[in-house]
């Protein structure tokens, strides 16, 4: 007997997003903040994370305008990484 | 003035390993288990995510050994099989990720599932003596436990089963401890993710810490 689960993508981001909307708490945060946020304690798995998540001001539009303007994304580097998959600036 | 912060590697691990030993419930995970839940808290920030994580008896020695004669590490994303810290593995074993393949995308569609389901069907010429680390999608987990529903479908030596999330997470982690296919090592409930899987591996992966 296969076990029974939701195997469509979309709806489990839908159904993710929801659950989260419902049971976290993110009243203080501005709208385009809030998408950010929901998307952060997704991946967290914890609705209590939004407690601890500050952005400051007018974040979320800046970083996408920048982005929209084809701005590099630069990161930190994932403990096994080699050297050689950094792309050079 | 610049800021003032540890900047030896060494001493930050050896400083997170210690604050965790202080502040984690570590007492009833056995030694090499313990050091496996001591790596994942430090991936997590959270002490609290002892409580959460369970073993299968053996597990780690049998994943470790598993390693030790090269078994390959079959990965539900990129950001596990990224992360896997290479220098600490003993056979420079094959890293596995099948997520992005042509034929992934044309098998999800096919089956009616997900790419990271799909993904573990593309397992099945890897998955004897095989560790598997999946860290993202339930369905993932969900899929490789339906295919292990089949005897004649090869066994992994031991399966990392920390996908995250809302929908599916929890049931996915408590059918693979249900089942137990093999030994694995799971974090109930929603908790989870590819840092805290990676951490896993990578613990199990070297007896140093």
């Amino acid at each position: 007997m296969p076990y029974q689960y939701q195997k469509a993508g979309p709806a489990i981001y839908a159904e993710s997003f929801a659950i989260i909307r419902r049971e976290a708490d993110l009243a203080r945060f501005p709208k385009e903040e809030e998408t950010v946020a929901v998307r952060m304690i997704h991946a967290a798995g914890m609705v209590e994370l939004a407690q601890h998540i500050s952005f400051s001001p007018g974040m979320v539009a800046t970083a996408r305008q920048a982005l929209a303007k084809g701005a590099p994304i630069i990161t930190g580097v994932a403990p096994g990484e080699l050297p050689h998959r950094i792309r050079a600036l | 003035m610049p800021y003032q912060y540890q900047k030896a590697g060494p001493a930050i691990y050896a400083e997170s390993f210690a604050i965790i030993r202080r502040e984690a419930d570590l007492a009833r995970f056995p030694k090499e288990e313990e050091t496996v839940a001591v790596r994942m808290i430090h991936a997590a920030g959270m002490v609290e995510l002892a409580q959460h994580i369970s073993f299968s008896p053996d597990m780690v020695a049998t994943a470790r050994q598993a390693l030790a004669k090269g078994a390959p590490i079959l990965c539900d994303t990129h950001m596990v099989a990224e992360g896997i810290t290479k220098a600490r593995l003993p056979k420079h074993n094959p890293i596995v990720c099948t997520l992005r393949t042509p034929q992934t995308q044309a098998l999800a569609k096919a089956l009616g599932t997900t790419r990271s389901a799909a993904a573990v069907e593309s397992w099945r010429d890897h998955l004897a003596g095989a560790v598997v680390a999946i860290g993202n999608a339930p369905t993932a987990l969900f899929h490789l436990l339906d295919m292990l529903e089949t005897p004649a479908c090869p066994r992994p030596a031991a399966i990392v089963g920390c996908p995250v999330g809302f929908v599916g997470a929890l049931e996915s982690k408590a059918a693979l401890w249900a089942a137990q296919p093999c030994p694995c090592c799971i974090v109930r409930g929603r908790l989870g993710g590819s840092a805290i899987t990676v951490a896993a591996v990578n613990a199990i992966a070297s007896a140093e810490e």
